[in-house]
């Protein structure tokens, strides 16, 4: 939360509208401010693995010329799988670098006034700004540019 | 041939009288008549002898011619009054009358029987009723003194026939005289026997009569005292003494025709022993029948009791012959109707095979579609997932336009919902090509499986309907058998009902035989 509260201390006042892409990875409803999201894909690239990567680098994808690291965050953030497949890539961009986040299925765009100074807790789950309650259920809202450096920093 | 008593008495009498007819009047006249000949016969004799005397010489000297034959006729003219003599002859050595004496008779006699050689006479009968001697004639040649008499020369013969009239005449004096005796005896005889035989027969016809009737069972006849001493008082006696032991007798059947065996009538002779015999094996008999009736009557309790246990029985097996009968009868109705079914089975089953496999070819081309349907849906789930992504970005977009893009936000909503309900109306769709597939794999599996039932179906429908068949010609002769059985026990039935009856009546018979020897009263009082 210390870095939420830096962010907060940044560019964002007390409360903001914004619009949320809520999407669900393994058996876990996550949100990112769509401010971050780049493109949704479909999840049917050629993936190239990449030789030495962490694990939770599944490989790099071909988006629109660029290559793009496919981040999973099951791996990552060591969430309970599920028993169907990931269909879509959630290209994603922030703090100067791209991923690409397979889920299995998108839950649709929410805008939504929040407070992240309000969140409540996600406990241990890190790389979140805080669980949010929606209408459809609770969401864990990540927290993507310091995901992103983590997934980066983190060694193989 | 019977005879009365006064009969007997009658020819007793009159046996004698005849049988002394015979020689008074055959007997004794015949030797009244062969005495008078003999003496007829001796005279003649004497006759021959004394004129053959006197005429030898004569006829001696006849043949000298010193005598004629009127000479020979006056020596025999003294027999011309003598009543027996009817003729004289005399003849010659050679058999030559001489001379005879006719005075009673009309031709001389001939000298037809000679006299046999060495024999002086012959007498003989010549005709009925005549005698005749025929004497040779000798003379014997006088010698002289000194001399050896000369033989006897014969020199003729002489015949005289002699009447028997006299001695006939005495012998139907005599037969005469005995048939006027002999009738009068008899007479006199047969009058003293009918006296006698009415005397003794009156006597023997009363007491016939008193027999006859106590013969005939009346021993109420009133008999005569015995009067005197004689045979005819003794048998009186003994009639009476008959029917006082016949009264005894009578009293004593009259007791046993009361059932009453206790006395036996005291008696001599053999018709009380053979009464007491015949008591003593009737109590034997009685006895013995009372055991008998009572035996008969507690085994034909028995034989009831039993009889109507089998008549019972034979009730009940007519019942369950009859109630087979009609399951029999059932059965074949049932079994015509199974065979009817099962050939009808078999026809549906036939088209059911038929249309099965019909069915499974179009099941087929119903998956095949599916299979096509599938691929369809596959291409429109790829357009509604691009379309979803597609909204989504669109949406991305619209939010990051700020303001100018909330209507692009809502486009970009619809256009998502639209793709959602797409792939969710391809995903029930998927399902249901799923599930039609299943089905029709499922039909498919059904149909082969109804077709190779359908098949099984039709053999065992036929292999029913002949089994059927068979049945119903097994349950026929069942039936029948059934029916001949029923008919058996009917018979058998009736049979038994029959013998019930009987010994029903056999049973009430004892029972009456036992009833009636029971009036019976044996020696000891007991019945």
């Amino acid at each position: 939360m210390s870095e939420a509260g830096a962010l907060e201390d940044e560019s964002s006042p007390a409360e903001v509208a914004g619009s949320l892409l809520v999407f669900r990875a393994g058996g876990t409803t996550l949100g990112i401010e769509t401010s971050f999201v780049e493109r949704l894909v479909a999840d049917d690239l050629p993936r190239t693995a990449v030789p030495g990567a962490p694990a939770h680098i599944l490989g790099v994808i071909n988006h629109r010329g660029a290559a793009i690291a496919v981040l999973d965050l099951l791996t990552f953030l060591a969430l309970p799988p599920a028993d169907d497949p990931t269909r879509r890539l959630v290209v994603v961009r922030a703090a100067g670098m791209g991923a690409a986040i397979p889920v299995q299925a998108i839950g649709g765009i929410e805008r939504v006034e929040f407070d992240f100074a309000r969140l409540e807790d996600a406990g241990a789950l890190d790389h979140t700004r805080g669980l949010l309650d929606l209408e459809s259920g609770p969401v864990y809202v990540l927290d993507l540019p310091q995901l992103l450096q983590a997934a980066a920093a983190r060694p193989s | 041939m019977t005879f009365t008593v006064r009969a007997r008495i009658l020819l007793l009498t009159i046996a004698p009288v005849l049988l002394l007819a015979y020689p008074v009047l055959v007997y004794f006249p015949a030797q009244f008549a062969a005495a008078s000949r003999n003496g007829l016969e001796a005279k003649l004799g004497s006759i021959s002898r004394l004129l053959g005397h006197t005429l030898g010489s004569d006829l001696h000297l006849m043949a000298s011619g010193g005598v004629m034959a009127a000479d020979l006729e006056d020596q025999i003219a003294g027999l011309e009054d003598d009543g027996d003599v009817l003729r004289v002859g005399v003849y010659s050595a050679e058999a030559k009358f001489l001379a005879g004496l006719h005075s009673t008779a009309t031709t001389a006699p001939s000298v037809e029987g000679l006299v046999p050689q060495g024999e002086r006479r012959a007498l003989f009968e010549s005709t009925p009723g005549e005698l005749r001697i025929v004497s040779r004639v000798f003379v014997t040649p006088e010698t002289d003194e000194g001399e050896p008499p000369a033989a006897s020369k014969h020199v003729g013969y002489l015949v005289i026939d002699a009447s028997l009239a006299s001695v006939t005449k005495l012998q139907s004096e005599q037969r005469a005289t005995a048939i006027g005796i002999g009738g009068a005896a008899l007479i006199l005889g047969v009058l003293l026997a009918l006296f006698v035989g009415t005397r003794i027969s009156g006597s023997l016809t009363e007491a016939t009569a008193l027999a006859s009737e106590v013969g005939r069972g009346n021993l109420r006849v009133a008999l005569p005292e015995p009067k005197g001493s004689d045979e005819l008082a003794s048998m009186l006696g003994s009639l009476r003494g008959m029917v006082e032991g016949l009264h005894a007798l009578e009293a004593q059947a009259q007791a046993i025709a009361r059932c009453d065996l206790s006395t036996i009538t005291e008696g001599e002779g053999d018709l009380h022993k053979a009464f007491a015999q015949m008591v003593t094996q009737q109590r034997e008999l009685v006895h013995e029948l009372s055991e008998t009736a009572t035996e008969l009557e507690t085994s034909s309790h028995e034989i009831l009791a039993t009889l109507r246990d089998q008549e019972a029985g034979a009730n009940e097996q007519a019942s369950a012959v009859e109630e087979a009968r009609r399951t029999m009868i059932s059965l074949l109705d049932a079994s015509a109707q199974i065979a009817d079914a099962a050939k009808l089975v078999h026809t549906n089953a036939l088209r059911t095979k038929e249309s099965s496999a019909e069915t499974a070819d179009r099941t087929g081309q119903l998956n095949q579609l599916t299979v096509r349907i599938g691929d369809v849906l596959i291409g429109i789930t790829k357009i509604a997932d691009r379309s979803d992504i597609l909204a989504l970005n669109a949406a991305l977009e619209g939010t990051k336009a700020g303001e100018a893009g909330k209507g692009f936000i809502l486009v970009a909503e619809e256009m998502r919902r639209l793709a959602e309900n797409v792939l969710g109306s391809v995903r029930d769709i998927s399902e249901l090509v799923e599930a039609i597939r299943v089905a029709s794999q499922a039909s498919v599996l059904a149909t082969e499986q109804g077709v190779k039932l359908s098949l099984e179906t039709a053999n065992s429908a036929n292999q029913i309907r002949l089994t059927s068949q068979q049945q119903q010609s097994g349950t026929e002769q069942a039936t029948q058998s059934m029916n001949e059985i029923s008919e058996i026990l009917t018979q058998a039935l009736s049979g038994a009902r029959q013998t019930t009856g009987a010994v029903e009546d056999l049973s009430q018979r004892a029972s009456r035989l036992r009833e009636l020897l029971s009036q019976y009263v044996l020696e000891d009082g007991r019945p």
